[in-house]
């Protein structure tokens, strides 16, 4: 598609117009990151503070365990992410093209479930944790010890599936020609195959979708980690920038350059899968 | 020949239920059950200290008794349509324009994409503490763009015009609209990222095969574009009730439902009595009202985008 | 052709089956774990900032360790904003902290959910009761029984700029809810539509309502707590001042008045001339307008029928389903002591509950403003009533001052509104066990 001139600068100032003022916010969260505290309450506003004060990053840092929290936080979303890509992709599979009985009605239970709010449910799912057996001292009926609380397990294990990714997925699948598989099946391949070397690969610009979605989320998640983690050990990155917070100030300067370096390793995430969005689905050959 | 193919169909059942049974197994143990577990809650006087007592539907009559007077319930019912209705149609519109601007082709694809979605990407509480500092009265960046344009008008009309400064999230008039401001704001690059994929299935040779037909950008729009992202809106759009429907961080982080109930939300609501006010029943009751309005909307919904598929004529 | 198939299909169910053995496996082996040979207590810290806990961590609580050889304390540190919900699935779940933090509203709540232990019999032996301030002892009692031990003390009392003070003409502060409205009237300074300068910095808040009503004699509750007595002249009477100072005598802040956090009040960015607030108000000054100390004088809050200073504590509350009760108490006393009291209020700038550790902290002496908070507090002070809905009492409380101070409703009619939810909402409570 070719543009002309006068078309693509005005695209391009649409565009610039509206990416500034995307990045407004973020270029405020960043000036105040570099003051020291007094500059941070002025009026006018000061955009470029005297001094750049580079040691609230690291006073940040070191305000409590961000190391280990970065660890938490990592395994926390790569093993929700790898979980979500795989059971909802298999999932959405079965309900894209698959036929069986309940197909329709569980599908319809599984939407149903995004419809009710997350709140009312964490407290069962805490407690079914807390009662795991066999686990952290509990015995086989679940009492006695601490089950899955304060564990890795816990903390992803209800975050493995969501609706939300079976859903995405389904709609995408469906729209995927059927030659290909039908030819594949002629063939002799069967269904785990088609899935595996026809499905996910024509399904790379979704799975990215939903792979950047959900490491975003779980990156992100506050009152889930924050229910079931009391020890300082297990928690995420998040929940420690909660540590500049008090009942009566908090301290905005460090908590800006948190929240910043928490932001970052999504940032360059988004950065580095930026061409899975552009792939295209490869259609050739299909049209009769 | 009929023995091969009931054994096909069998074969086909199987597979679909090996496919479905890891993530369903989890979906059973930690979404279906405790849905279950919070309906039968919804019938019961339940504090999470002493076991739940059934009280029928005592705290379904509640909720109708409050939404009749207009009371707390009500309330963050009005305010969640609110949002819905702030939300949902500027922000899509937006993000789908913003799609189409940046498929076009230009440089500095990857540029733009990334700073629309760095909103998404940054946590939700860390986005309503940034925007609760733009919002204050005194030091924020919002007052100080009024100013400044008190003073461009001024110097411009030559009168002195003040726009005095607003409180925003202190001011129940405007509590709301600042957080329908800011959650189009954040969720901009979210729904553009999912209608890019969508632009992105789009073949090139149907709009190669317009322009030789002399088809104008609009017609291409319309006759193209418009009905092959049907999918993709349907998705969108239910996905965005659904999600409007449930607004609660930003509420939890910048008002707490305040100043005066302006911004309580329904899960707002629900939060606020299952863990401050301890009457998981009551809370649990509220969820499920909430479900039936999201259920309702969504058949609606695809009732009104009915066609999923689309064939590649 | 049907070989292949069939062997790519029995891979696929021998894939499927390894997966989920491994799964399994995998959950049951994360859950092993070593037997703590110590005894682990938890506790729940609500106020803190960096010098808090550097001060527990690295000195309090390993002083209690090395007395108690083989105990080990969990101090965990909970922004307010998140503790109703951490405490409420803790206890939900049964694994709830030896001791936790909570504040003045709490009392009621948890004591009758069986959410803290009564703790009669320890601060019986302990004897150390009489060494704190009513108004702090009264915020941990319900039913005359005593169910945690106040940490930090917070009173409310009426500031004032000297100066502004003296340039409007005035000799003293003001003593009544008229002298009040002059003096705010005089020190008012407005530009057009904007109040530069408040007269009096008063927040929409119901606290400061309850105030009002206190010192006009009325009270929020019958003496058993189970009717509203909300609906009387004396509670009109004191809304409607709240309400008078705001649009007729216009002496509040209008717009334009810091928000975010509480971090910078009014007072100490010098847009008001008076302020009902706690300590903080000193250390706001002290902190961002140091210049000023001098000038900031502390005065009882205006009188109608009675002078009341209203007095909010935090405090420590022990865990029914703790399994050390004795080594929890322990901890507790130890944290209580008064060294041990002063220290930790002397980084978060509160006012320690009990007059030994008053005595013991270094940042009061000879702090002649903080003194006199403490005077006050000792003569007039108040705490909330212990009442089990106060959560959601606050909350409907407050949207009953909003509606009058935003002139959506009358005094009056906001009040009566009220005061019929309120009598339902305690009237749907249950006895329990």
């Amino acid at each position: 598609m070719r543009l002309t001139v006068t078309r693509k600068a005005l695209f391009h100032l649409l565009l610039a117009v509206g990416a500034v003022t995307m990045l407004l916010p973020f270029l405020w969260m960043i000036s105040t990151s570099l003051k020291p505290e007094p500059e941070i309450f002025r009026f006018p506003p000061v955009w470029l503070p005297r001094l750049w004060k580079w040691a609230n990053y690291t006073q940040a840092m070191q305000a409590a365990a961000f190391g280990r929290y970065f660890i938490n936080t990592v395994i926390y979303a790569v093993v929700v992410t790898a979980s979500n890509l795989l059971l909802c992709s298999m999932a959405a599979y079965a309900f894209a093209r698959l036929r069986f009985r309940g197909r329709n009605l569980l599908f319809i239970l599984t939407l149903g479930t995004m419809m009710v709010p997350g709140q009312v449910t964490m407290v069962p799912v805490f407690i079914l944790l807390k009662r795991w057996p066999f686990v952290g001292g509990n015995d086989w009926l679940g009492l006695g010890g601490h089950g899955l609380l304060n564990t890795y397990v816990g903390l992803v294990l209800p975050g493995a599936v969501g609706a939300f990714g079976i859903f995405l997925l389904r709609q995408f699948f469906m729209t995927l020609p059927r030659e290909l598989e039908d030819a594949a099946r002629i063939d002799g391949c069967s269904e785990a195959g088609i899935y595996w070397r026809i499905i996910l690969p024509l399904s790379t610009p979704a799975l990215a979708t939903l792979g950047i979605f959900t490491f975003t989320a779980a990156w992100n998640e506050f009152l889930w980690p924050l229910l079931i983690t009391s020890k300082d050990s297990m928690r995420t990155l998040q929940l420690g920038l909660q540590v500049f917070q008090t009942q009566y100030t908090t301290r905005w300067d460090l908590l800006m350059a948190g929240t910043v370096v928490v932001t970052l390793p999504v940032l360059f995430l988004f950065l580095a899968g930026q061409r899975y969005f552009t792939r295209g689905i490869a259609l050739s050959g299909i049209k009769g | 020949m009929a023995v091969a193919s009931v054994s096909a169909a069998q074969r086909e059942e199987r597979t679909a239920y090996l496919f479905l049974a890891p993530g369903l197994a989890l979906f059973f143990l930690f979404v279906l059950i405790p849905v279950v577990a919070a309906l039968y809650l919804s019938f019961c006087r339940y504090d999470m200290i002493h076991s739940p007592v059934w009280i029928g539907g005592a705290n379904y009559a509640r909720l109708g008794k409050d939404l009749a007077s207009h009371d707390v319930f009500y309330l963050s019912v009005r305010n969640t349509a609110q949002y819905a209705i702030g939300t949902i149609p500027l922000g899509m519109a937006l993000a789908l324009a913003l799609a189409l601007l940046v498929n076009a082709g230009l440089r500095g694809v990857t540029l733009y994409r990334t700073t629309y979605y760095l909103p998404v990407v940054t946590s939700l509480v860390a986005i309503s503490m940034v925007w609760m500092w733009l919002y204050d009265p005194t030091y924020g960046l919002l007052n100080y763009g009024l100013e400044l344009l008190s003073r461009a008008a001024s110097a411009l009309t030559g009168r002195q015009v003040v726009i005095p400064p607003q409180t925003w999230l202190a001011n129940p008039n405007q509590a709301m609209p600042a957080i329908i401001l800011m959650s189009i704001w954040r969720g901009l690059g979210y729904n553009m990222v999912i209608y890019l994929a969508g632009l992105q299935g789009i073949p090139e040779h149907l709009y190669e095969a317009a322009t030789i037909d002399g088809a104008t950008r609009w017609q291409r729009f319309r006759a193209i574009t418009w009905p092959l992202l049907k999918p993709t809106t349907a998705f969108i759009f239910v996905v965005s009730v659904i999600g409007a429907s449930q607004v609660f961080a930003q509420v939890y982080v910048m008002t707490n439902g305040g100043p005066n109930n302006a911004t309580t939300t329904i899960v707002h609501q629900i939060f606020q009595n299952a863990f401050s006010f301890m009457k998981m029943g009551y809370a649990s009751a509220m969820a499920f009202v909430l479900f039936a309005i999201i259920l309702v909307l969504s058949l609606v919904n695809l009732r009104l985008l009915r066609g999923g598929e689309v064939e590649y004529a | 052709m049907p070989a292949t198939a069939a062997k790519q299909r029995h891979g696929f169910s021998r894939w499927w089956l390894a997966t989920l053995l491994v799964g399994a496996g995998a959950l049951v082996l994360c859950g092993c774990g070593h037997q703590d040979r110590q005894i682990e207590l938890e506790l729940w810290i609500a106020d803190f900032n960096e010098s808090t806990r550097d001060l527990l961590d690295k000195q309090i609580i390993p002083r209690f360790e090395s007395a108690h050889p083989g105990v080990k304390v969990n101090t965990q540190y909970i922004n307010w904003s998140h503790l109703d919900e951490k405490l409420t699935i803790s206890f939900a779940g049964g694994v709830a902290p030896d001791i936790f933090q909570v504040g003045a509203e709490y009392v009621g709540g948890l004591a009758y959910r069986g959410m803290a232990q009564p703790l009669d019999d320890y601060v019986a032996r302990w004897g150390a009761k009489d060494d704190y301030f009513a108004a702090s002892w009264n915020t941990c009692v319900y039913q005359g029984h005593v169910y945690g031990l106040p940490y930090l003390s917070a009173p409310r009392v009426l500031l004032y700029r000297r100066d502004l003070l003296r340039a409007a003409g005035l000799s003293r502060p003001p003593d009544t809810w008229e002298e009040l409205a002059e003096a705010a009237q005089r020190m008012t300074l407005r530009r057009g539509p904007v109040t530069v300068m408040a007269g009096m910095n008063l927040p929409v808040s119901w606290q400061i309502f309850v105030e009002f009503l206190w010192e006009n004699g009325g009270e929020i509750f019958s003496p058993d707590g189970r009717r509203s007595r909300l609906n009387s002249p004396e509670a009109i009477e004191a809304l409607q001042f709240y309400v008078d100072l705001y649009h007729k005598y216009q002496v509040c802040p209008t717009s334009g008045m810091p928000q975010i956090g509480g971090s910078i009040p009014v007072f100490a960015s010098k847009k008001a001339a008076m302020e009902i607030t706690n300590q903080f108000g000193i250390y706001n000054v002290s902190k961002y307008a140091p210049e000023l100390l001098p000038q900031v004088g502390v005065a009882p809050t205006p009188k109608r029928k009675q002078r009341v200073i209203s007095v909010y504590t935090d405090w420590l509350a022990m865990s029914p389903q703790s399994q050390h009760k004795e080594l929890a108490w322990e901890l507790m006393a130890f944290l209580m002591e008064p060294d041990n009291l002063a220290a930790y209020n002397a980084t978060l700038f509160f006012i320690p509950p009990r007059r030994s550790a008053v005595a013991a902290a270094r940042f009061m002496r000879g702090n002649s403003q903080l003194q006199e908070f403490v005077s006050l507090m000792e003569r007039y002070g108040r705490s909330l009533p212990a009442i089990p809905e106060w959560f959601e009492i606050r909350t409907g409380l407050q949207s009953a001052v909003s509606a009058a101070i935003y002139q959506t409703k009358s005094p009056a009619q906001a009040l009566a509104d009220y005061s019929r939810q309120l009598d339902e909402l305690l009237a749907e409570r249950v006895e329990q066990r």
